[in-house]
C-alpha cells in the first residue's frame, strides 16, 4: 500500500502540492488525474522518491520513500520524458536495469524486446518518441517492481499499442499483483484501465475514490418539468453540481446514487426524466467547475 | 543478486557510461607523457657532448616526469572529470532516472566519485610507466627519476583530488553548467584574488606597508595556490640529488603536501555535505541554495566593485576621481551581471537593488580604511612592553646569506630568524619619528616614498620586524635621515644582536669552512689572492673590529680595502665580502703585515693614463626642462671625456677617486658625484699586462680642472 501523507511542495513562489493525502491499493489501477499544473508530475515525483516533500511524507508498504533502497525496490518510475543514456542500446539499459533492481527479468526483457520489435543492439538515440516510450514500459515492467509509476505513459503511443501496453499491464496484474500509477491528463485512457481516481487541482486533492463509485454518485440528469412546477421547489433537495437549461429541458449534473436520484425524481413532478451514465472527463469537468475550473470563464473571462 | 548491486559494480557500471572521458585523458596523458618525453630526450641527447649521457638523460628524464610538467592537464582533467560524473544534476530526467532507482544518495556519490578516480589514476600510472620504457629505451639513467617521479605522482594526485573537491562542490552549489564552471573559477581563484587585491591596496594606500600580507598567505585555501607554493618548495631538490633523505629534510614540502591534502579533504567534506543537502528541484537553476545567491553576489560585487577602482587608479596615474569612478562602475556592473546569470534574463539586470546597497556599502567602508588609514595602519608603532624583540635592516643592504645546509638563504628570512634585538627603545623612537614623517617635505615635492628617496639626499628605507610577546609577528618599513638619525641608528648598529646577524662573519656554518676558502684581498686596484694567512685570524681580528663600529663611522668613513673569502662546496660558490674601514685596526694590521697596505687606492706609478667621463646630469636637465616633454633631449650626448697623462694632476685625480666595486650604499648619496666615471689605464709593465679600472669621483675632491674640461659646452 502506498500512503501519501499530508505532503506538500513549494517551488519558490508557487505552492505545487498543498497538503495532498492519498491512499494507493495493492492490485489496482490509480489514475492521477488533474488540471493543467495540478501537481500530478509533483506528486509522482515525490512518490518516487526523487523530490522530498516539505511537508508530510510518502511512505511504501510502510517505509519513508526518500533515499530509502528498500523502499524503491518496490516502484520503478518511468518520467514524462524517459532519459536513456547517451549512445545507449536497448541492451546497455537492460545490463543498467539489472544492476540496480535486484528482480530485473532480463529473459523477460530480450522476449519483450523482441516481441515489441525494438532491437537489442540498436540505438536508442535512433528510436520515435512511441518507440522510446515502449522501451520504457519494458524496462519497468521488467523490473519486477510491485509499484509501476506511469507519468502521461501513453502520449506518443499508437492505439494499437495502447492496447498492447494495456494487456501487457493485466498480464502482469494477474500475475504477480503488480500496482500501476497512471498519471495523466487522458481520461478516456485512464477510464478503460483506472479502478480508482485521484482528482488534484491547483496542488490539492478534489477527490480520491474507485472510478465505479464515483461514477455511481454523480449522475447527469434531463428532465422536463410540468407547467406550472417551480424549478427551485422541484430541485431543493439535489446536490447540483452544473445546470443547464435548454427551452424547457434541464440538464443536471448532481452528486448521489443513482437509486437516490431515480427516488427524488419519481417524487416531483416531470413530463420527462432520464439519469445518463457520466464519463471520466465529465465528471473531472463537473468537479473541477464546482471549484472554479471553467473553461467558459478562462475564455471569456 | 547482492553481488551484482555491489559498490564495485556500480563503479563499473559508471565506468562505461564514462568512456569518453577516459579516452580524453589517454589522449591527453599519452601525449603529454610518453610522447613528450621521447621527443624531447631525443633533442637532448642529440645535443650533449660529455661522456656522462647516461646519468644526464636520467636528469633530464627526471625533471620532465617530475612535479609540474602535466600539473595544468591534470587540473583540466579533475574540473571535467567532477562535472562530467555529476552532470546528471543538471537536468531533470536524468535525476528522475538517477534518483528513483534504488540506489542511495551516499552509495550513487561514490561510486561515480570513485570512478573518476580511479579513470585519472590508471590512465596516468600506465602513462608515467610508458615514459620510463621510452626513457629507458633512449638510454637514459630512469632509476634517478624513480624518486621525482613518485614525488610528482604524491602531488599531482592531491592536486587532481583538491581540483575535483572544488569542482564537485561547485557542482552542488549550482544547478548548471555554465554556472557550475563559473563557480569552480570562482572556488580556485577567489582567495588568491582577494589576497592579491588586499596587497594592491596596501601598496598603493599603505606608505610604511611591508609583508603585512605574507602571514595570510597560510589562510590561503586555494588548491591551486597551494600547490603552486608546493612547486616552489619541490626546486629545493628536483633535479639535484635523487636522495630521499634531501627530501625528508624538507619539512616544508610535506608541510606544503599536508596543507594540500587538507585543503582537498575540506573541499569534499562540504562538497558531501551539499549533495546530501541539494534538493532535485535544483536542477536548471543557477544556484542550487537559493540562501548562498545573496552573500555569493555581494562578495564577487564587492571584490569587483574594488578591482575596478584600484585597475583604474593606476592606469589613470592615481587619479582619485577615476578611483571611484571605477569603483562604483565595478559594483554596478558586476552586481547587475550575477543577477542575470541568476535569472538568466537580462532584464534583471537591475534587480536586488538592497543586495546592491549593501555591496556598494562594503566597497566604500574597505576603500575609506584604506584610503583614510582608519585601522592607523600606518601610524602602528607597537608599545614598547608588548615587544619581545625586533629585527632591523636597511632595505637596500646586500650580504649573501646561507642556510646550515651552506645552501644560498633568502636575506629576510635569514635576518628575521637570526635577529632578536631586545634593546628596543631607539627603533621604536626612529619609527614614531619617521613615520608620522611627511614623505613630501622630507623629499622636496615628491609624493611618494620612491620619489621621496630620489630627491632627499639622506633618506634610507628601514624594514623592521616586531615580535610581539603574544606570538604576532608585525612587519613595516620606515625611512631614516642618516644624519639627522645618526645617534639612534648607532645604538641600533652597535648592538650585539644587530651585529651578529647582519655580518655573515658571525655565522658559524659558513666560518666552520675555515682554511676551505681562498682568500682575495682588494685595496682599490684590483684583488690578488692572500697567500698564507690564517681565515681564523682575519675572522677574530674582523669581529674585534666590528665591536666598537659604529653607523657614524660607516657613514662618514670610506672603505680602505676589501676582503673576500670564496669556497666551493657542494657544486655552490661560497662568498662573503669584509670591507675594511679606517677604524678597523685589528684587519688593517693583518694587511700590513702581508705588505698589502696602500696610502691610497692606486700607486701613481703604475699608471699610464686617466679618462674622465662626465655625463653632466645637470645641464641635460636643464636642455630637458628648456626642451619640454616629447623632445629629443634624451638621444642628445651630453657625455664629454678627457684624457690626463700629467702626473700632478693624475695624483691630484688618484686623491679623489672612489672604486666602483667597493660598497659604497652607506655614504650619503652626496659623498660621490655619479656624474663622473674614472678610467685609469695602467702601464702595460705594471702587473705584466695592460689593463683598466673605473671609479668614481669623490663630490668633494673633484679637482677645478677635471670639472672646467669635462663641462658640457653646447
Amino acid at each position: 500500500m502506498i500512503e501519501i501523507l499530508d505532503i506538500s511542495k513549494r517551488f519558490e513562489e508557487v505552492q505545487a502540492v498543498d497538503h495532498v493525502s492519498i491512499t494507493i491499493r495493492e492490485g489496482s489501477v490509480f489514475g492521477l488525474i488533474g488540471t493543467n499544473g495540478a501537481g500530478k508530475s509533483t506528486v509522482l515525483r515525490m512518490m518516487s522518491g526523487v523530490i522530498r516533500p516539505d511537508e508530510g511524507q510518502v511512505l511504501i508498504d510502510g517505509m519513508p520513500v526518500f533515499d530509502h533502497v528498500e523502499a524503491k525496490e518496490r516502484l520503478f518510475f518511468i518520467a514524462d520524458e524517459p532519459y536513456f543514456f547517451a549512445n545507449a542500446t536497448p541492451g546497455d539499459m537492460g545490463r543498467y536495469y539489472r544492476s540496480v533492481f535486484p528482480r530485473f527479468d532480463s529473459d523477460r526483457y530480450d522476449g519483450y524486446l523482441e516481441a515489441f520489435g525494438l532491437g537489442k543492439r540498436r540505438k536508442i538515440a535512433a528510436f520515435s518518441k512511441g518507440m522510446k516510450k515502449q522501451l520504457a514500459i519494458l524496462c519497468g515492467v521488467c523490473a519486477n517492481t510491485k509499484y509501476l509509476f506511469l507519468d502521461e505513459t501513453f502520449d506518443g503511443l499508437d492505439p494499437v499499442m495502447r492496447q498492447g501496453v494495456k494487456s501487457l499491464f493485466a498480464k502482469e496484474m494477474d500475475e504477480r499483483g503488480m500496482t500501476p500509477i497512471v498519471a495523466s491528463h487522458n481520461l478516456r485512457e485512464l477510464e478503460d484501465i483506472c479502478d480508482h481516481v485521484g482528482l488534484l487541482h491547483k496542488g490539492g486533492v478534489l477527490l480520491s475514490k474507485e472510478l465505479e463509485e464515483m461514477k455511481c454518485n454523480i449522475q447527469k440528469v434531463q428532465c422536463v418539468l410540468e407547467e406550472g412546477v417551480a424549478q427551485e421547489e422541484a430541485f431543493r433537495g439535489l446536490d447540483i453540481l452544473k445546470s443547464e437549461k435548454r427551452g424547457s429541458l434541464y440538464t443536471l449534473t448532481v452528486r448521489g446514487a443513482k437509486e437516490e436520484t431515480d427516488r427524488y425524481f419519481s417524487g416531483i413532478r416531470t413530463v420527462f426524466y432520464e439519469a445518463l451514465p457520466l464519463s471520466l472527463e465529465e465528471i473531472f469537468i463537473s468537479e473541477t467547475e464546482v471549484v472554479g475550473y471553467d473553461i467558459k470563464k478562462i475564455i471569456l473571462g | 543478486m547482492t553481488s551484482k548491486r555491489s559498490f564495485w559494480v556500480s563503479v563499473r557500471t559508471n565506468a562505461r557510461r564514462r568512456v569518453w572521458l577516459a579516452v580524453v585523458m589517454l589522449l591527453g596523458f599519452f601525449f603529454a607523457l610518453p610522447v613528450s618525453v621521447g621527443m624531447r630526450l631525443s633533442v637532448d641527447k642529440m645535443s650533449y657532448r660529455y661522456q656522462d649521457l647516461h646519468e644526464y638523460l636520467g636528469r633530464e628524464f627526471s625533471a620532465m616526469i617530475g612535479m609540474g610538467d602535466v600539473a595544468f592537464l591534470i587540473a583540466v582533467f579533475a574540473v571535467v572529470a567532477a562535472v562530467q560524473g555529476f552532470s546528471y544534476m543538471y537536468q531533470r530526467k536524468k535525476l528522475d532516472l538517477y534518483m528513483s532507482v534504488p540506489v542511495t544518495k551516499g552509495h550513487r556519490f561514490w561510486s561515480i566519485y570513485l570512478n573518476g578516480i580511479l579513470i585519472y589514476l590508471i590512465l596516468y600510472l600506465c602513462n608515467m610507466l610508458l615514459s620510463f620504457l621510452v626513457a629507458g629505451a633512449m638510454g637514459a639513467a630512469v632509476e634517478l627519476a624513480v624518486r621525482d617521479a613518485a614525488l610528482a605522482l604524491l602531488a599531482h594526485s592531491l592536486l587532481f583530488l583538491a581540483v575535483y573537491h572544488v569542482t564537485i562542490l561547485a557542482v552542488m552549489l549550482t544547478g548548471n553548467l555554465l554556472v557550475t564552471l563559473m563557480g569552480t573559477g570562482v572556488l580556485l581563484f577567489f582567495d588568491g584574488a582577494v589576497y592579491i587585491l588586499l596587497c594592491a591596496y596596501m601598496e598603493a594606500f599603505e606608505t610604511y606597508c611591508y609583508k603585512s600580507m605574507e602571514a595570510y598567505q597560510s589562510l590561503l585555501v586555494s588548491p591551486i595556490l597551494r600547490f603552486v607554493r608546493l612547486l616552489d618548495e619541490s626546486y629545493e631538490f628536483v633535479g639535484r640529488s635523487p636522495s630521499w633523505i634531501r627530501v625528508l629534510d624538507l619539512g616544508a614540502f610535506f608541510s606544503g603536501i599536508l596543507t594540500l591534502a587538507a585543503a582537498g579533504i575540506l573541499a569534499l567534506a562540504l562538497a558531501y555535505w551539499c549533495y546530501t543537502k541539494k534538493p532535485a528541484e535544483a536542477c536548471g537553476r543557477s544556484m542550487a541554495f537559493p540562501v548562498t545567491k545573496a552573500p555569493i553576489k555581494v562578495a564577487i560585487t564587492v571584490f569587483a566593485g574594488l578591482f575596478a577602482g584600484i585597475m583604474f587608479y593606476d592606469l589613470s596615474n592615481r587619479s582619485l576621481f577615476f578611483f571611484i569612478f571605477g569603483l562604483a562602475a565595478g559594483t554596478l556592473l558586476c552586481h547587475g551581471t550575477i543577477e542575470v546569470i541568476y535569472d538568466f534574463d537580462i532584464r534583471s539586470m537591475k534587480n536586488g537593488w538592497k543586495s546592491l546597497l549593501v555591496s556598494a556599502g562594503i566597497v566604500a567602508a574597505l576603500f575609506s580604511v584604506f584610503r583614510f588609514d582608519l585601522l592607523h595602519y600606518d601610524r602602528y608603532v607597537p608599545k614598547p612592553e608588548q615587544v619581545e624583540s625586533v629585527a632591523f635592516w636597511f632595505a637596500d643592504a646586500s650580504n649573501q646569506y646561507y642556510d646550515e645546509n651552506l645552501d644560498g638563504e633568502n636575506r629576510e628570512k635569514y635576518l628575521s630568524e637570526h635577529m632578536q634585538i631586545v634593546d628596543i627603545e631607539p627603533i621604536l623612537e626612529l619609527a614614531q619619528r619617521r613615520m608620522g614623517m611627511d614623505l613630501s617635505e622630507a623629499g622636496g615635492a615628491a609624493q611618494n616614498a620612491g620619489a621621496a628617496q630620489e630627491e632627499n639626499l639622506d633618506l634610507r628605507w628601514v624594514i623592521v620586524r616586531y615580535q610581539l610577546k603574544n606570538g604576532r609577528t608585525v612587519w613595516r618599513q620606515f625611512p631614516t635621515l642618516y644624519r639627522e638619525d645618526a645617534r639612534l641608528l648607532d645604538r641600533i648598529v652597535t648592538d650585539r644582536a644587530y651585529r651578529e646577524a647582519l655580518y655573515p662573519i658571525y655565522n658559524e656554518t659558513e666560518m666552520a669552512l675555515g682554511d676551505k676558502f681562498t682568500v682575495y684581498y682588494d685595496g682599490g686596484s684590483g684583488r690578488e689572492t692572500v697567500h698564507d694567512l690564517s681565515v681564523k685570524k682575519l675572522t677574530e681580528g674582523y669581529r674585534r673590529d666590528l665591536e666598537g663600529f659604529t653607523f657614524t663611522q660607516e657613514m662618514n668613513d670610506r672603505i680602505l680595502g676589501m676582503f673576500y673569502l670564496e669556497c666551493l662546496e657542494n657544486g655552490d660558490m661560497i662568498r662573503l665580502a669584509l670591507p675594511v674601514y679606517p677604524s678597523f685596526a685589528n684587519t688593517i694590521e693583518l694587511i700590513r703585515e702581508k705588505g698589502l697596505y696602500q696610502d691610497r687606492y692606486v700607486d701613481l706609478d703604475e699608471v699610464e693614463k686617466i679618462v674622465v667621463q662626465n655625463s653632466n646630469s645637470d645641464a641635460y636637465d636643464t636642455y630637458m626642462q628648456a626642451q619640454g616633454s616629447g623632445s629629443d633631449a634624451d638621444i642628445q650626448d651630453f657625455t664629454v671625456e678627457a684624457a690626463f697623462e700629467d702626473r700632478e694632476e693624475m695624483s691630484r685625480i688618484l686623491d679623489a677617486v672612489y672604486p666602483t666595486g667597493f660598497d659604497y650604499v652607506w655614504m650619503p648619496e652626496d659623498t660621490l658625484n655619479y656624474d663622473y666615471r674614472v678610467t685609469l689605464v695602467y702601464k702595460s709593465a705594471a702587473g705584466g699586462k695592460e689593463r683598466s679600472e673605473e671609479y668614481f669621483l669623490i663630490a668633494d675632491q673633484i679637482p677645478d680642472f677635471v670639472a672646467e674640461k669635462t663641462a658640457y659646452r653646447g
